[in-house]
């Protein structure tokens, strides 16, 4: 057993070894023997200092863990996770406009197969196989949102101030519900909820939509009984928590949780973020607003809706086979590509509890939230609506939905709740014939997680999507 | 001189008049068993005295001389007591020698230096009965030029006696044994020598010997990890430079051009081109690893050299570093050619196991001239160059002119045929050349012809006991860009200033300053020590060279420039990107030999790289919108080294032993911060007035320990069994592992010694030799602890500080292990064939790969990829005539690479035409997709013009081939004339299999390609420039380079004795040199040894040829 020196120590040793004086009155060794044996000890030191401080280094990368345990490190993590989150909704939003009725393909140049001309013409095999071998382009930025999360939390639980600590607990967790509440309404049924978990990847069990949903629920109860001091993440929580409540078509629970949401709140992303609704990289490529989208889709251009702003632009676009001209409504609810974006609102409260009253056939109650919405949610205010009647009232619903959610990512789920909560038929509520550009539309209802990705690492999935 | 030798109780003795000696002899001297050196008794005799005795006793004379020595001379009263005297001596300064001479004339009292540098006087009658050997002395001399050969190794019977030659080429052994000896000399590049002599008593025995000129000999030492060794030990090949008189007579105007094309295996990949002091990549045997350095580690006299901010960058991968535009400069640049004396590639793990941690990818030893006691020697050079860029081969550029049907207004670019007839937004008018940036007189980017200077000195010289060398060289380049007079004057009309400033003009320059001192000591009888500092500053410019290229390449005077696409911008030509960096290295080496079969030496050493980017590019006075745009960045890197080790060498009989052990320690840290700033002040370009600033830095820090024991067993110096054993520990390695021992063994066999070879006719030399050897090549921190990103971003409703973590840490990384095996053998046949042929097979596992958990997850590096490689590589050098006054040797070098990635484990596979990773393809391989063709269709008629929609493309991405050269060759003669003062050297090399992205720099990206506009180019044409996709360019980049040239004079001594002006000069040669001469290749492109690199090595041709060099050296010795 070779003990071990302090550095000092073995500091001190070599210094007296090198300056060892001849002793008065004591035969002297030769000055070679003198060098051999202090060049040996010193090695020998030198070999000990390698077992034990030689191979140390104070800083061996730029951030360490242990640099960020302080109150403003457990701030920062959870900023952290909160730009993670940011980056993560832009692609998602602009993803799920394209797959639904929102918003319209262009493309200057014909028949240049892009991503956004398979997600818009719901080309789902198509695009699984764009993305074979590469990230799952809306499942990898929502887990992401978890990860982040999940690698923060134990820091932040550790070392946030006791007066925060809750505050920032359960403003992860509202992030993380939103996370799993926007997998589940806009992935087709089988997709993973992977995490990180003790620093390691974590693979989970295929999920139902349903199955999803509950977890969300669960997700954000954490959120809320840790919040209980913070209004703004609570309501953040207590939306998403309707939202996903709404998707199981529990209504009265869903109204029962966002009933303390007042209408003017707003949760956004941050500016700066690359949203991608606007056109501004490549003006003669503007974000098209969908107008009567495959004849189902709503006239979200035509219908002149303070809610979707759009401008009428006429350009030389190419489409089909064959060079036309053509027109288009550019969006302008975002005015660049830096623009926040809502995540959750109050207006998404009253228009949950307005579809808890339409479902507990309660149409006074219904009509009186929607209206009082169109009162004091934009200005100038617009005018009320009437009963159309139980025929349509659903469909009045979804369309007061569709306006006042338009591009927030939330249409995917509408569209998909009114075939399964409210049995319409798929080609009544999504584009179906010929898209523009001369291809048919698909039949999914729901986008794909890309296979090849998600089983490669995952040994539970071993199955593409489940039937909805 | 009448010089008596005496040897007593391990003195040497000589006689007085000795003391008069030049100095000039003090090297090279050896005796049988004296630990004093002929130097060292020289120098003590050289004292000099000053002497003023007036009739006094010998005794008080004596006395008399070594009080004004200053030193102690003892002497036996009774010997002096015969010579009481008188004795008168009237002498100001003379030498020791000679005032004791004086005094002891006439008597038969002799001097005698004892160890300790004691002197005594004694009678001769005692010394000269113990004297009854002789001595051996003589000059070693180039058979070619009939110069001396400096530092050859002499030996006398088998390595019992060991010295090297003195600047004039002398060497000498005292107090050798009477009787038959063996004479045995070497010398780097020669052919050795060996010869049977015989010493008689008491008597020195003349021996000249000639060495013919040759590259493969056993008995050539290389300096290994363990010290020196010869050749005929090692069971692996080491190619040696001799870097000494290399860079006098050929093109090299840096380390870069002194290891390309010399070495096979070893590639030097300069993708800059025309860009003076650009970037050049290393590989040795190819490259055996996906995400740590590929580059093989560079040793400078026993201490590591940083070679590249290699631990910058994101997550545990490597970070070039890559900082403002243009090509980065490879900081083997920062080594003075001139001050090197040898270069040794050590290639694969076999060779390197020694080397420790990252020399899986083999190792560059260089190691700097060693100072030489003698008289103190003059040297200088001058060197001036022409660089100048080739134009043969500038793709030709056009301009479509047409108008809007609409409006009528000019348009004068994009009227391609996709607008002029799929969107119908122009008309075409004309076509005309456009300016290119070679060839056009006006608007030319880049000068046919820049100006650089290198100069250089060195003095080196003092005894024996204190050597030293000095140099230093001043370098000053001009890179090939330039404005051309019209676009100049456009761009002073376009930014509204009277004088382009010289950073516009002149975007490209190099400046370096550097200095190499080298001082060594012996500290007695021994040990040494020496220390070593070198200093280089370097100022270089390069700024967004091919962008400026591009600009030029689509600037046409008077073009419509409201159109989307049109991007040349007069503005971006003020944008200046310099770096200055000053590098500090130094090293203290120590050796010592407390018995004559131990050696322990010492190496401690300091490498420290700072540097300084700036960029920028100013506000515009007239946008308020275009707020220009600052960066500074800053790099500190520093790596300590300490090598200490312990060899002990016997031998016993027939056999050899030498054991070694040693400890390594190598510590690195690289420090950057990189400020990023727009929204900049009125006329600056610092960040400091910038209203935006973003901060980011870069921090790297490790240490590795490896220890190692080496044994070399030799049977009768014939065969020769290697076994070595390291282990290593590093701060990057994972917690969970526990370090492993890397072996190696190896084994060579000298056949043309043993008995049934010997009489073989014309088999000078033959030996086989095999070795097996593991090395290890460890992760960066990053890689073990994961990755953080902070910063200062808009949060949460504010600009806040956030962290991020974006790539997992894996506590159980381990090093990256590679094996090699490696057979071969050398031979020199009829003492005019040399040939050396080497096979070897690599396995590198446990590759840390990107594995990427699925989406979402965060990525970790985990030890799971496999590569395989093998390849061949030949030597041979032919003396095909050698006649009194002419000799013509020719030099062929050849390899051959191949390697494959066997196993990726879970990582993503990927494949892309900028590097691919697929299992069962190479690494750095291209994959792409291609038009196959064109369906003439649209509109019904085939109407010869190429719409989009007509181009058939193959969907499915396939190997096209690799991104670098597997298979080189170089073929090398030389022809010596007239006693070798006129020599004449020349070396072509020949690159092939491999794919470059051609000429899509060469128009394509620019627009300006003929098939754009014309609708008769043909439809395939049409349909690339269409697509404008660049891997549609890829392309054989096979191709032949005239790579140097060389006329070498040795100034007749008559003319040096003219020196009408009184220069003095006792050697002078004069060299006529040119580098890259000219290119034959079937490369559609400019130049496809011009490329961008990246790990794998992006296939992107850059749009500047290769430089042509044309230089004129001179060398003077004073």
């Amino acid at each position: 057993m070779i003990p071990m020196l302090s550095p000092s120590d073995m500091t001190s040793m070599i210094v007296r070894l090198l300056t060892r004086h001849r002793s008065h009155g004591r035969t002297v060794r030769p000055a070679s023997r003198r060098l051999i044996s202090r060049t040996t000890v010193v090695g020998a030191i030198a070999l000990t200092m390698g077992c034990s401080g030689l191979l140390t280094v104070t800083d061996p990368t730029l951030v360490q863990d242990s640099d960020l345990a302080n109150a403003a490190g457990a701030n920062a993590r959870r900023l952290g996770v909160v730009s993670q989150f940011d980056a993560s909704i832009s692609t998602a939003f602009g993803q799920i406009a394209l797959f639904t009725d929102e918003r319209m393909y262009d493309t200057q140049f014909p028949l240049s197969v892009t991503v956004n001309q398979l997600l818009d013409t719901r080309d789902t095999a198509a695009f699984q196989t764009y993305y074979a071998g590469s990230n799952d382009p809306i499942l990898g930025p929502l887990t992401r949102i978890l990860s982040s999360s999940s690698v923060a939390l134990p820091g932040i639980r550790a070392d946030a101030p006791a007066n925060v600590r809750n505050e920032y607990v359960a403003h992860l967790y509202a992030l993380r519900g939103f996370a799993i509440v926007q997998m589940a309404e806009t992935l087709c049924p089988g997709f993973p909820i992977n995490d990180i978990r003790d620093g390691a990847p974590y693979y989970s069990m295929p999920f139902s939509t349903d199955s999803a949903f509950r977890y969300a629920v669960a997700t954000l109860d954490t959120a809320l009984a840790a919040g209980h001091d913070s209004t703004r993440f609570l309501n953040l929580a207590r939306v998403l928590k309707g939202r996903a409540l709404t998707d199981l078509g529990e209504w009265a629970l869903a109204a029962q949780a966002v009933a303390e949401v007042p209408t003017d709140f707003t949760y956004q992303t941050d500016e700066g973020y690359g949203i991608p609704f606007d056109g501004s990289t490549f003006p003669r490529q503007p974000q098209a607003v969908g107008n009567r989208d495959g004849g189902a889709g709503l006239p979200f251009a035509s219908a002149n809706d303070p809610r979707v702003p759009s401008v009428f632009v006429q350009m030389r676009i190419h489409r089909t086979a064959d060079t036309v001209s053509d027109s288009l409504h550019k969006q302008l609810k975002y005015e660049s590509n830096q623009s926040p974006v809502t995540v959750a609102s109050g207006v998404e409260a009253r228009l949950i509890e307005a579809e808890a009253a339409l479902n507990a056939n309660d149409p006074t109650t219904w009509l009186t939230k929607l209206n009082e919405l169109r009162d004091v949610a934009i200005a100038p205010v617009m005018p009320h609506l009437v009963d159309p009647g139980s025929a349509t009232r659903v469909d009045t619903m979804f369309k007061e939905r569709a306006f006042w959610l338009y591009l927030t990512g939330h249409r995917l789920g509408d569209m998909r709740r009114l075939i399964h909560k409210y049995n319409r038929a798929v080609n009544t509520v999504y584009p179906s014939g010929t898209h523009p550009l001369g291809i048919p539309y698909g039949p999914a209802t729901s986008i794909p997680f890309i296979f090849s990705n998600a089983s490669q690492y995952n040994p539970h999935i071993t199955k593409g999507c489940a039937p909805e | 001189m009448n010089s008596r030798v005496v040897v007593g109780f391990a003195a040497v003795i000589l006689g007085a008049h000795l003391g008069a000696r030049s100095a000039t002899a003090q090297q090279g001297v050896a005796s049988a068993t004296s630990p004093i050196t002929m130097a060292e008794h020289d120098a003590i005799l050289a004292r000099r005295v000053t002497v003023d005795v007036e009739r006094v006793s010998v005794r008080r004379a004596i006395d008399a001389i070594a009080a004004s020595a200053r030193i102690r001379i003892q002497y036996e009263a009774n010997a002096l007591s015969a010579y009481a005297g008188p004795v008168t001596l009237h002498a100001a300064d003379i030498s020791l020698g000679a005032a004791l001479e004086r005094v002891l004339s006439g008597t038969r009292l002799r001097v005698v230096v004892l160890p300790g540098l004691r002197v005594t006087v004694a009678a001769a009658d005692d010394a000269e009965s113990v004297v009854m050997n002789g001595g051996v002395s003589g000059h070693v001399l180039n058979a070619t030029t009939k110069q001396p050969i400096v530092g050859a190794t002499v030996m006398l019977d088998d390595s019992t006696h060991v010295v090297r030659t003195n600047t004039d080429g002398t060497y000498r052994f005292l107090n050798i044994a009477a009787g038959p000896h063996r004479l045995l000399v070497r010398s780097v590049g020669f052919a050795r020598q060996s010869r049977m002599i015989t010493v008689s008593d008491d008597q020195t025995t003349t021996v000249d010997i000639v060495l013919e000129s040759s590259v493969n000999t056993l008995d050539q030492v290389v300096v290994t990890a363990t010290g020196e060794q010869r050749i005929r030990e090692l069971g692996h090949v080491v190619a040696q430079i001799n870097a000494d008189s290399l860079v006098q007579n050929a093109p090299i105007s840096s380390v870069i051009d002194l290891l390309q094309s010399r070495v096979p295996g070893l590639q030097v990949l300069t993708g800059s081109g025309g860009v003076a002091g650009g970037n050049a990549t290393l590989r040795l045997r190819g490259q055996s690893t996906v995400n740590l350095d590929p580059e093989p580690i560079v040793i400078v006299d026993g201490v590591r050299f940083a070679t590249k901010n290699l631990v910058g960058g994101s997550g545990g991968s490597l970070g070039y570093d890559n900082r403002g535009p243009g090509q980065e400069r490879n900081w083997l640049y920062d080594i003075n050619p001139n001050d090197i004396e040898t270069v040794e590639v050590v290639k694969g793990p076999s060779a390197s196991t020694l080397y420790g941690p990252d020399a899986a990818n083999g190792v560059i030893v260089i190691t700097t001239k060693r100072p030489t006691a003698g008289n103190t020697e003059f040297k200088w050079y001058a060197r001036p160059m022409a660089n100048e860029e080739p134009t043969t081969r500038a793709a030709r550029g056009y301009q479509a002119w047409g108008h809007d049907p609409n409006t009528g207004e000019l348009v004068a670019s994009n009227c391609t045929l996709v607008y002029q007839y799929a969107y119908h937004v122009c008309v075409l008018d004309s076509i005309t050349v456009a300016p290119t940036v070679l060839q056009d007189p006006l608007y030319s980017m880049v000068s046919t012809t820049s100006p650089g200077w290198q100069y250089g000195a060195s003095v080196s010289g003092g005894v024996q006991a204190v050597r030293y060398f000095l140099s230093g060289n001043y370098d000053s380049q001009t890179g090939a860009m330039h404005l051309g007079p019209a676009l100049a004057q456009y761009l002073k009309d376009q930014l509204g200033i009277g004088t382009l400033s010289d950073a516009i003009r002149n975007p490209n320059t190099l400046r370096d300053i550097g200095g190499h001192a080298t001082l060594s000591a012996d500290v007695g009888s021994r040990g040494s020590i020496g220390v070593t500092a070198g200093y280089m500053q370097t100022d270089h410019r390069r700024s967004d060279m091919f962008g400026a290229i591009n600009q030029v390449q689509t600037f046409t005077p008077g073009r419509d420039t409201s159109r989307v696409g049109d991007w040349f911008s007069a503005r971006s030509f003020l944008g200046t990107t310099t770096e200055s960096a000053s590098r500090v290295d130094g090293s203290i080496n120590a050796t010592y030999r407390p018995l004559t079969w131990l050696t322990g030496t010492a190496v401690f050493g300091l490498d420290l790289a700072p540097s300084i980017l700036h960029s920028g590019l100013p506000a515009a006075t007239t946008d308020p919108y275009d707020l220009g745009y600052a960066v500074d960045s800053r790099r500190s890197v520093v790596a300590r080294t300490m090598n200490l080790g312990l060899t002990a060498a016997t031998h016993p009989g027939l056999l050899s032993f030498r054991t070694s052990v040693g400890l390594q320690y190598i510590y690195q840290h690289m420090d950057g911060l990189d400020v990023t700033a727009d929204n900049l002040a009125p006329g600056s370009i610092l960040v400091s007035t910038a209203g935006h600033q973003s901060v980011y830095q870069l921090w790297s820090e490790t240490a590795s320990l490896g220890t190692y024991v080496e044994e070399v067993l030799g049977v009768r110096d014939r065969l020769f069994l290697t076994g070595s054993l390291r282990i290593d520990g590093s701060t990057s390695y994972g917690d969970d592992y526990h370090p492993t021992p890397f072996p190696k063994v190896g084994v060579s066999w000298i056949l043309s010694d043993e008995p049934l070879f010997r009489d073989i006719p014309g088999l000078s030399e033959l030996r086989l030799r095999s070795s097996y050897g593991a090395s290890s090549r460890h992760p960066t921190s990053g890689m073990k602890l994961g990755q953080q990103y902070g910063g200062a971003v808009y949060v949460d409703g504010s600009t806040q500080t956030v962290f991020l973590r974006s790539q997992l840490g894996n506590p159980a990384l381990r090093p990256e292990r590679g094996r090699e095996t490696e057979y071969g053998m050398d031979a020199t046949l009829f003492s005019r064939v040399n040939v050396g042929l080497t096979w070897y097979d690599q396995r590198t596992r446990d590759q840390l790969l990107y594995v990427q958990n699925g989406a979402g997850l965060y990525p970790t590096y985990e030890n799971i990829g496999l590569i395989s490689g093998h390849g061949f590589e030949a030597t041979a050098t032919v003396t095909a005539v050698n006649v009194p006054n002419a000799r013509a040797d020719i030099t062929v070098a050849y390899s051959h690479h191949t390697d494959k990635l066997l196993d990726a484990g879970s990582a993503r596979q990927y494949k892309s035409s900028y590097g691919s990773l697929v299992v069962g393809y190479p690494m750095g391989a291209a994959f792409a997709t291609t038009i196959t063709g064109v369906a003439d269709t649209v509109g019904g008629v085939a109407d010869h013009i190429v719409f989009p929609e007509e181009i058939i493309r193959d969907t499915v991405l396939r190997y096209r081939g690799v991104m670098y050269p597997p298979r080189t060759l170089t073929v090398a003669p030389t022809l010596a004339l007239f006693g070798g003062r006129l020599r004449l050297s020349t070396a072509f090399d020949r690159q092939t299999d491999f794919v470059v992205k051609g000429n899509y720099q060469g128009c394509a990206s620019a627009g300006t390609c003929l098939a754009a506009f014309d609708k008769d180019a043909p439809l395939l044409a049409q349909a690339m420039t269409i697509t404008n996709n660049d891997d549609d360019f890829l392309a054989p980049g096979d191709f032949t380079r005239w790579r140097e040239a060389t006329v070498s004079v040795d100034v007749p001594q008559r003319f040096l004795r003219l020196d009408p002006i009184h220069l003095r000069f006792s050697q002078a040669s004069i060299n006529v040199q040119g580098r890259n001469l000219r290119l034959w290749t079937h490369f559609n492109g400019i130049d496809p040894e011009s490329r961008t690199d990246n790990l794998f090595r992006d296939s992107m041709a850059n749009g500047l040829a290769q430089t042509r060099v044309w230089s004129f050296r001179v060398d003077v010795t004073p």
